[in-house]
């Protein structure tokens, strides 16, 4: 059986544990600082009160006024989350987290342990601890077992049974369970399309002709199909190294001379055996009581000092306030300790191949129209800037 | 960037004007939402170094031009 165990507006839980006189009045999560004024997860009574996820701040103030807005604190529900996983993997676990309050894991192997999969699925919310309203769902299917999570109560473990049974199951929940782009979903309300038994009803061909891959995928999952593996995680690297500031700081000379340290401390740790990071972790408590954390993944793993700080340390720049104390985390490392290097400098067919990755992982990372070409169109312009376009090169 | 009261340039990035080699106007586009107002200069600096900077009339401002 495949079981997933979900967490319910993680984010604001996580946020409300340092403070929980909160989590029974009118509370929401705050929108990041600039970024769009959307509501995160609400708490009960702000729902109560008409206040709903997504919503926007101006009018979800005018709403209910007493809304207190809870700052959000990225770092702590990482590591909150964190913890739970830990306490998923000890109780025999293998998890596979798809995002933050949502873990996946598979009951097979744990099953003759606590006595069938009910008795383990219990386990599992029994690790969560308490004051999570954890629930989990189970079935043959990710994707069934996902829809019985989103639907059992706090508390709850529902099984679904393959087959027929499953389809039954998912046929009466509502479209938004499925992996559909806003715009697709609400093409299909508009058809009267609004259940995922209706989905599931239409001809395969036409779903995919109207709304391509994506409504396959969707129509798959509908049909009670879909991926039966887990892939539980390999457990991450317990190197982090920080810094507590004796009072506040906000010198960006002061931050970089920490994080300079910082990453000094990380390399020399002797329990990294001489293994490269591959993705490494910046993460700062801010004096407001935030916090703020950066991933990055770096294209080839690497122990050099000055790679690692080229590659984190321009995200210093983007501190939103003020730093109490600097963390830096070694979220990955390599199995490896050394690196091929090439005896020989790429030239001809070998060389295009590597510019073309080049463009490639540059167009990933940064998005469409990152890559141009120069084209020419004017280039007896008195306007120097008239003489040339820059074309988005996609393809 | 300093310019004298007739408007040419004194001073780029910094660097005394030693000699304008030329000054040429360019209006253009004026047909258009975006129109071009451009006082031109060709100046040598003192450091000996030939720039080509002008004048935007149209949005203010001096700017440094780069190719031919």
């Amino acid at each position: 059986m495949i079981a997933c165990l979900t967490i319910p507006g993680f984010e604001l839980r996580a946020a409300l544990r340092s403070r929980p006189h909160l989590a029974r009045r009118a509370a929401a999560l705050a929108p990041l600082p600039g970024r769009e004024p959307l509501l995160g997860p609400v708490t009960a009574a702000a729902e109560a009160a008409g206040v709903k996820p997504g919503m926007r701040l101006g009018e979800a103030l005018a709403t209910c006024p007493s809304l207190v807005l809870v700052e959000q604190d990225p770092a702590g529900a990482d590591d909150e989350w964190e913890a739970i996983v830990r306490r998923l993997e000890d109780s025999g676990f293998a998890v596979e987290s798809a995002g933050l309050g949502t873990a996946y894991f598979q009951t097979d192997g744990v099953e003759r342990l606590y006595g069938g999969v009910k008795a383990a699925l219990q386990r599992a919310l029994a690790s969560v601890g308490a004051g999570w309203d954890a629930r989990v769902g189970a079935a043959r299917r990710r994707f069934a077992a996902l829809a019985a999570a989103s639907v059992a109560r706090s508390g709850q473990v529902l099984v679904v049974a393959d087959g027929d049974d499953a389809r039954d199951f998912l046929a009466p929940l509502p479209l938004t369970l499925l992996p559909l782009e806003p715009e697709r979903r609400q093409e299909l309300e508009e058809l009267g399309v609004r259940r995922v038994g209706q989905l599931a009803a239409l001809p395969g061909a036409a779903v995919a002709e109207r709304l391509g891959r994506d409504g396959r995928t969707a129509w798959n999952l509908a049909q009670g199909r879909g991926p039966r593996v887990v892939e539980g995680r390999r457990p991450p690297a317990e190197l982090v190294e920080r810094l507590e500031f004796p009072e506040s700081v906000a010198n960006e000379l002061t931050l970089r001379r920490a994080f300079a340290v910082l990453v000094d401390r990380l390399l020399a740790r002797p329990d990294r055996d001489g293994r490269f990071l591959r993705k490494i972790a910046l993460v700062a408590r801010l004096a407001g009581g935030g916090s703020w954390r950066r991933t990055v993944t770096l294209r080839d793993p690497t122990a050099e000092r000055d790679r690692v700080r080229a590659a984190l340390g321009p995200k210093l720049a983007e501190l939103p306030a003020p730093v109490v104390r600097l963390t830096i985390e070694a979220v990955e490392l390599t199995e490896s300790r050394g690196q091929q290097l090439a005896l020989v400098a790429p030239e001809g067919e070998e060389l295009d191949v590597r510019l073309r990755e080049g463009l490639r992982q540059a167009r990933a990372s940064a998005g469409g129209g990152a890559v141009c070409t120069v084209v020419e169109i004017a280039p007896w312009s008195r306007l120097p800037e008239q003489r040339a376009l820059l074309v988005p090169k996609d393809a | 960037m300093e310019a004298h009261a007739d408007g040419t340039p004194r001073r780029v990035n910094g660097q005394g004007v030693a000699l304008v080699r030329e000054e040429w106007r360019v209006v253009d586009r004026w047909w258009t939402e975006e129109p071009v107002d451009r006082r031109y200069f060709e100046v040598v600096l003192e450091t000996g170094q030939n720039v080509v900077v002008f004048r935007d009339e149209e949005r203010g401002g001096w700017f440094s031009q780069r190719g031919a």
